[in-house]
C-alpha cells in the first residue's frame, strides 16, 4: 500500500527521519562530527561531559572515551582558554557550558583572545572552536541563568554567533559550526531543548525564510522563532500574510535576506527574547533604516524582553509572547 | 636558587655545563642583539615615529629568555606576552620583520602590539598583551599536543612575568595543568629584589614540579630548561622554572646588564670571546639593527595610509557582506580623498 | 496661567489652515466659545472658538499665515490651566511619528493682506517635511515629482498615503505634472506688481486641476441647444417660484435635463477608482456645480439631485451658492459629487473645454444664452440659443456615447415637456 507521502519526492532540505528533540539533534550532530574528524573533541565540566545539563552529550563519553570527551575544571575561564590553546595546536574543540551566562566571567578570553586571533595574527593563527551556550529563559532558572546573550556576543568582530530557532535546524547548525574555521558561538535556547521537529538544513550565515508572505516581515531568532510562528498563524486567520525570517546568524547578519524581505513587504516587526535596549533587534532595525528606508510603509516595531532584569516569577511576562507580537503586527499593518 | 656561574662569571659546577661553545656564544650574541633592538625600538617610540605607540622592552630578562629559548626543541610551541623580544629573535625571527611589524608596516603583523605577532614557522603563537593570558591556553595546547601522540613529543611553553602571577588565571593554569596532566613548561621571570622563590613554591604546592634559578646566570637557565623540558616531555606532566633576574633601576645606568656581563666574562675567561670577536659582534649588531630600522621606517613613509586589506582582511575565514560593504566604503573614500593633504577631508571617513 | 492654544486637528486629513481673520486682539477678554479666529482649510472656512475664558496675551500668527495643525495660534492668560482643546486628540497607542515643522521666511515683497501687528515675522510655509508620510510614500512622491504638501492625507491623523500621492497624478507613468513646475522661473521685472501667495484654496484648485488634466485623456463635444421653450417655461413659473422664495434660473432646467439624460446614459454618472481598478457607476445623481467666488472656484454638491423637484433644485442652488460665496459652506456640502456642471462660461465666451472634476468622468459646460438666427423648417427665425459642451474621460466614455448623450440633452431641452415624461 502506498501513501500520499510515498508519491511525493522528499524535500532535499528535510531529513525524513522521525522527529526528535533539540538535545537529541545536537547530540547527533556532535556524534557525526566526531566520527568524521578525529580533531574534534568535546570539552566541559563534569556535568557537560557526563551527559550535559540538558542531555545534549548523553552517552558521548562512553562512545568516544575520556580523551575526546574531556572533563575540565569547573572554571569557565580555564575551559575557554583550554579550547583556545587546543585550537592553537590544531584541534577543533567543542566547549559546552552549563549555562550561557557562565561565559560572562570569561569575556576577555572570548572577545580579546579567541575572537580576534585570526585578525591580530594576520590570518596565521585561527581558532576553530564551537562554544555551546544554553541561552535565554523559559525554565525558571532565574536572572543569573536566563540571559539571551545574543546582544552580549553578537557585536564582537571575529566571532560568529548563531542561534538555533528550532530543533529542526540544530543538528545542521552544530555540524557546520564545527566545520567552520572561525570560532562559533551556538546559542541553544533552553526553552527549545524539548521541542521536537524533523531535521532540516540551515546554513551557518544565511537567514531562513520560514514562511512567505507579502504583508509584513517578522524577524526572529532563537527562542523567539516559535513565538513568531504562532503569530504567523494567527495573522493568517486575520488575512495578514506574514513573511517569517529566522535570522539564524546573529553575527554576521544576513543583511541581504533581511532587506529583500523588507523591500517586498514594506513593514517589519522584530521579535527578540532579550531586553529591548541595545539588543540585536536595534541592529536589525538600523540596517533597515540605513539601507531600505525608502521601502518603509510604517515604523519598525520591536517586541522584546522588558528593559528589566529577568524575574524568575515574571518570566512569562518578560519574554515576548504571541499576543504581544500580534499587537505589534496589527499596529504596523494598521499604520 | 640554582646557580652555575657566579656573579663574576666563574663556573661553580663544571659538570653541570652541557651547553656547547657555539650555543653559549649564540646566547651571548642574541642577548646583546635583543638589548640593542629594544633600545632602538624605544628611541623610535620617543621620536613618535609611525605606529610605535607602546613598546615594552625586555631589559633585564633578555639573557634568560634567549638562554631558555635556545634550550627548547625548535618545534616546542611557545606562548608569550609582552617583553618577549629575545624569544622571537632567538627562534630566528628576522630583524627586518621584527621592526616592520612593530612600526605597523606589515599588514600581517602590525595589528597587535610590537612583539606579539604570530610566527607559525618558528612555533610561536600570537601573543596577548593581557597579564596571564598565555598561561591557560598553553596548558590546553600542551594537552592537545600530547593527544596527537607523536613519536617526537612536543610540549607547550609559556613565558610570563611576575605580574601575571598576581592574576587568578595563574592559579587556574596550575590547577588546569595538573588536572589535564599537560606537558607544559611555565617559564616565569621574577625580580631578584622581591620574595625569593615564591612562584616556584606556589607551583610545587599545586603539584607542579618547579625549580628556582638565578635568571642572570644564562648557563643555569639553559641547563634547567633543557633538563626540565625533557622531563615534561617524557613524563607528560607540567613543570615551572622561576628565573630571578635583576631589572635595571629606573633612572639607573641604562647600559647596565649584569646577566650579559656575567656570561661575557665567562666566555672571555674561557678564551671563547677574544676582543676582536667581541668588537665584530658589536659592529654587526649595530649594522643589522640600523639597517632593519631604516628599512622599516622607509616602508612606513611610503605607506601613509594602510591598504584596505590591513583593515578588513582576516576578521572571519571568509568575508561577510557587511565587512565587504565597509571595505568598499573605505576604498571609495580612499579613491576620493586618498591624495588629499587636508586632514579634515580624511576625518570624513 | 498662560494657555497656549494650538490649531486643532480639523479632521478629514486637514494638515494646515490659512488664517483669514482674527476676531480678537491682544488684550481682549474672551469667554469660553467666543470666536477667536477664522481659518480657511483646503476644504472650507471655519471659525474656531476659544476653549476657555481669559485674556488674549499673544497672537502668534497674523492673518494670511498658513499654520500647520498643532502649531500655537494664540496665548490666553487666566482661566483653568488644564483646558485642552477638544479637537486635540490625546496621544494614541499607535506609534508616533513626529512631524517636523520648519519655519521659512515669507516670499520677499509679499504684500500682507491685512495690516496687523506681526508678533512673529515668519510664517511657516508648507513643505514636505511638515507633512506626515511614511518613507515609502515620500519615495513615491519623489519619483512622481509630487509635492507632498499638496497631498490630501487620508490616513490616520492626516497621514499622506501612497494612494493620496497617486491620486494627485493618477497612475499613468508619464504623468509627472509638477516635475517641471518646481523649476525656478524667471520673473519679468516691473515697477508695479502684486505678489499673492499660491496656497490655500487657490493651490487646492490648482492641484485638482493638474491632477485631473494630466491624468486622463480629456475629450470635448460641443452642441448648440435651442433654449426658447425652456425660456418660455421659466417665464411662466418665475413668479410662482418667487412666491416660494426661490429664484428660478436656467440652471435647474438644465440640471433636470441632465438627470433625465443620465437615465439613458448612466456611464457618465460615474467615477473611476484607478487604485482599485474599478469604475463605479451611481444610480443617484450627486450633482456638483462649479461656483465662481472671490476666493476662487468651488464645487458645491446637491446630493440626491434625482430625488428633487425643480423648486428644490433651485432652492439648493441658491442656498449653496450663498454659503459658498460667504465661506460658511460645510465640508459635506462640497464633497461626494458624481458629475459636475460648470456654468462659468455664462459670464462670457462662446464655449470652453472644462477640466473634469477628478475622479468623475464627465463635466457638462453651459454658456451664454443669446438671440441667434437659426433655420427652422426652412425659415430663418430668431431663437434663444446656447452652446453646451460635454467633456469626458475618454478612457471611460466613447465618442459615440457622448454624441448620443448630447442628442438626448438637445431633445429634452428643446421640448421640456418631454422631461415631464422622462425625468
Amino acid at each position: 500500500m502506498t501513501t500520499d507521502r510515498d508519491n511525493f519526492p522528499a524535500d532535499p532540505g528535510v531529513d525524513n527521519r522521525p522527529m526528535s528533540d533539540m538535545a537529541t539533534q545536537i547530540l547527533e550532530g556532535l556524534t557525526k562530527a566526531m566520527l568524521a574528524d578525529d580533531k574534534v573533541l568535546c570539552l566541559g565540566n563534569e556535568t557537560e561531559t557526563q551527559g550535559g545539563l540538558f542531555g545534549a552529550t548523553r552517552g558521548l563519553v562512553e562512545d568516544f572515551g575520556p580523551e575526546r570527551v574531556l572533563t575540565l575544571p569547573d572554571n569557565p575561564r580555564a575551559q575557554l582558554a583550554t579550547a583556545l590553546g587546543m585550537a592553537h595546536a590544531g584541534l577543533r574543540p567543542v566547549l559546552s557550558l552549563n549555562f550561557g551566562d557562565d561565559v560572562l566571567g570569561a569575556l576577555d578570553i572570548l572577545c580579546d583572545d579567541i575572537a580576534t586571533l585570526r585578525y591580530r595574527s594576520g590570518g596565521q593563527n585561527s581558532c576553530p572552536m564551537v562554544l555551546r551556550l544554553p541561552s535565554g529563559g523559559g525554565i525558571g532558572a532565574g536572572p543569573a541563568h536566563s540571559r539571551d546573550l545574543a546582544r552580549e556576543l553578537g557585536g564582537q568582530a571575529g566571532l560568529r554567533v548563531v542561534a538555533c530557532g528550532s530543533a529542526a535546524t540544530a543538528k545542521s547548525l552544530i555540524e557546520q559550526a564545527i566545520r567552520s574555521d572561525d570560532p562559533v558561538v551556538l546559542l541553544e535556547p533552553k526553552s527549545l531543548y524539548r521541542e521536537r521537529a524533523a531535521a532540516r538544513v540551515a546554513e551557518l550565515d544565511r537567514a531562513l525564510v520560514l514562511h512567505q508572505g507579502d504583508d509584513l516581515s517578522l524577524f526572529a531568532w532563537g527562542a523567539a522563532v516559535p513565538v513568531a510562528r504562532e503569530a504567523v498563524e494567527q495573522a493568517a486567520e486575520l488575512g495578514i500574510e506574514i513573511e517569517l525570517i529566522d535570522l539564524v546568524s546573529i553575527n554576521p547578519l544576513d543583511e541581504e535576506t533581511i532587506l529583500s524581505s523588507l523591500r517586498k513587504t514594506g513593514r517589519g516587526v522584530i521579535v527578540e527574547e532579550g531586553s529591548k535596549r541595545g539588543g540585536i533587534g536595534a541592529e536589525v532595525a538600523a540596517v533597515i533604516a540605513e539601507r531600505a528606508i525608502d521601502s518603509l510603509e510604517a515604523p519598525l516595531l520591536r517586541v522584546a524582553g522588558w528593559n528589566t532584569p529577568l524575574s524568575r516569577c515574571g518570566e512569562e511576562l518578560y519574554r515576548p509572547d504571541c499576543g504581544r507580537v500580534m499587537r505589534a503586527v496589527e499596529q504596523v499593518i494598521d499604520f | 636558587m640554582k646557580q652555575i656561574l657566579d656573579r663574576d662569571g666563574h663556573l661553580s659546577q663544571a659538570d653541570a655545563l652541557t651547553a656547547s661553545r657555539t650555543e653559549l656564544l649564540e646566547i651571548y650574541r642574541l642577548a646583546k642583539l635583543t638589548r640593542r633592538a629594544d633600545e632602538e625600538m624605544l628611541r623610535l617610540q620617543a621620536e613618535g615615529l609611525g605606529d610605535l605607540s607602546f613598546f615594552v622592552p625586555s631589559f633585564g630578562e633578555e639573557t634568560a629568555h634567549v638562554a631558555a629559548t635556545l634550550a627548547l626543541e625548535f618545534d616546542d610551541l611557545i606562548f608569550r606576552g609582552l617583553r618577549g623580544s629575545g624569544i622571537a629573535l632567538a627562534r630566528g625571527v628576522d630583524l627586518h620583520a621584527f621592526f616592520a611589524a612593530a612600526l605597523g608596516c606589515d599588514q600581517a603583523m602590525g595589528r597587535s602590539l610590537p612583539g606579539l605577532s604570530a610566527e607559525p614557522e618558528f612555533s610561536i603563537c600570537c601573543g596577548s598583551a593581557r597579564p596571564a593570558a598565555s598561561l591557560m591556553p598553553a596548558v590546553g595546547a600542551a594537552r592537545a599536543l600530547a593527544l596527537k601522540g607523536q613519536a617526537q613529543p612536543r610540549i607547550a611553553v609559556a613565558f610570563f612575568g611576575v605580574g601575571s602571577t598576581q592574576h587568578p588565571d595563574f592559579a587556574g593554569a596550575l590547577e588546569l595543568a595538573t588536572h589535564l596532566e599537560s606537558p607544559v613548561l611555565f617559564l616565569a621571570t621574577s625580580d631578584r629584589q622581591g620574595p625569593s622563590g615564591e612562584i616556584a613554591a606556589r607551583a610545587e604546592n599545586a603539584g607542579v614540579s618547579a625549580e628556582y634559578v638565578d635568571g642572570d646566570d644564562a648557563i643555569a637557565v639553559f641547563e634547567s630548561v633543557r633538563s626540565l623540558s625533557q622531563i615534561v616531555r617524557q613524563d607528560g606532566r607540567p613543570g615551572l622554572i622561576e628565573m630571578a633576574v635583576e631589572f635595571p633601576e629606573p633612572g639607573g645606568n641604562p647600559g647596565s646588564n649584569p646577566a650579559h656581563d656575567r656570561l661575557g666574562n665567562f666566555l672571555k675567561s674561557e678564551g671563547l670571546l677574544p676582543d676582536d670577536l667581541s668588537r665584530e659582534i658589536n659592529r654587526a649588531i649595530d649594522r643589522e639593527v640600523v639597517e632593519a630600522r631604516d628599512a622599516a621606517s622607509n616602508l612606513k613613509t611610503q605607506e601613509p595610509r594602510p591598504p584596505s586589506e590591513q583593515i578588513f582582511a582576516e576578521v572571519l575565514c571568509r568575508a561577510s557582506a557587511d565587512l565587504e560593504g565597509q571595505d568598499q566604503n573605505y576604498r571609495d573614500f580612499d579613491a576620493e580623498y586618498g591624495g588629499s593633504e587636508d586632514p579634515d577631508a580624511r576625518c570624513l571617513l | 496661567m498662560a494657555f497656549e492654544f494650538k490649531l486643532p486637528d480639523l479632521g478629514e486629513g486637514v494638515a494646515e489652515g490659512e488664517i483669514i481673520e482674527w476676531k480678537v486682539a491682544v488684550g481682549d477678554t474672551v469667554e469660553e466659545d467666543t470666536a477667536l479666529v477664522e481659518v480657511m482649510t483646503d476644504k472650507a472656512t471655519v471659525e474656531i472658538p476659544s476653549p476657555q475664558a481669559g485674556t488674549i496675551k499673544e497672537i502668534r500668527h497674523e492673518a494670511g499665515a498658513v499654520v500647520p495643525v498643532g502649531e500655537v495660534l494664540v496665548v490666553i492668560e487666566g482661566g483653568g490651566e488644564s483646558a485642552t482643546p477638544a479637537a486635540a486628540a490625546p496621544a494614541e497607542a499607535t506609534p508616533q511619528v513626529q512631524a517636523e515643522v520648519k519655519l521659512a521666511p515669507p516670499a520677499s515683497g509679499a504684500s500682507a493682506p491685512v495690516a496687523a501687528p506681526a508678533p512673529r515675522a515668519a510664517a511657516p510655509a508648507a513643505n514636505s517635511a511638515s507633512v506626515l508620510a511614511a518613507p515609502a510614500t515620500r519615495k513615491l512622491a519623489r519619483e512622481l515629482g509630487v509635492d507632498l504638501s499638496a497631498a490630501q492625507g487620508s490616513g490616520p491623523r492626516g497621514r499622506v498615503t501612497k494612494d493620496d500621492v497617486r491620486a494627485l497624478v493618477g497612475t499613468s507613468p508619464q504623468a509627472t505634472p509638477t516635475a517641471g513646475a518646481s523649476a525656478p522661473v524667471t520673473r519679468p521685472e516691473g515697477s508695479r506688481q502684486t505678489i499673492t501667495p499660491y496656497r490655500g484654496l487657490r493651490k487646492k484648485i490648482g492641484d485638482q486641476m493638474v491632477a485631473s488634466a494630466f491624468s486622463k485623456p480629456h475629450f470635448t463635444l460641443v452642441e448648440e441647444i435651442d433654449m426658447t421653450a425652456v425660456n418660455d417655461l421659466r417665464k411662466t413659473y418665475k413668479e410662482t417660484a418667487a412666491e416660494r422664495g426661490v429664484k428660478l434660473t436656467f440652471l435647474p432646467f438644465i440640471m433636470k435635463a441632465l438627470i433625465a439624460a443620465l437615465k439613458h446614459h448612466p456611464a457618465l454618472n460615474a467615477i473611476l477608482d484607478e487604485q482599485a481598478g474599478e469604475i463605479i457607476t451611481y444610480d443617484d445623481v450627486h450633482l456638483g456645480f462649479a461656483l465662481d467666488t472671490d476666493r476662487g472656484l468651488m464645487v458645491p454638491v446637491i446630493h440626491d439631485a434625482n430625488r428633487k423637484n425643480m423648486y428644490e433644485l433651485a432652492g439648493d442652488l441658491g442656498r449653496l451658492s450663498g454659503a459658498g460665496r460667504d465661506g460658511s459652506i460645510s465640508r459635506e456640502e462640497m464633497s461626494g459629487s458624481t458629475i459636475t456642471i460648470t456654468s462659468a462660461g455664462s459670464i462670457g465666451g462662446l464655449f470652453a473645454t472644462p477640466i473634469i472634476n477628478h475622479p468623475e468622468v464627465a463635466i457638462l459646460g453651459i454658456y451664454r444664452i443669446e438671440d441667434r438666427p437659426v433655420v427652422v423648417a426652412g425659415d430663418v427665425v430668431v431663437r434663444k440659443m446656447m452652446y453646451m459642451s460635454i467633456t469626458l474621460d475618454h478612457r471611460i466614455v466613447d465618442g459615440g456615447e457622448a454624441a448620443r448623450f448630447m442628442n438626448t440633452m438637445k431633445r429634452l431641452l428643446g421640448d421640456p415637456r418631454t422631461m415631464l415624461m422622462e425625468a
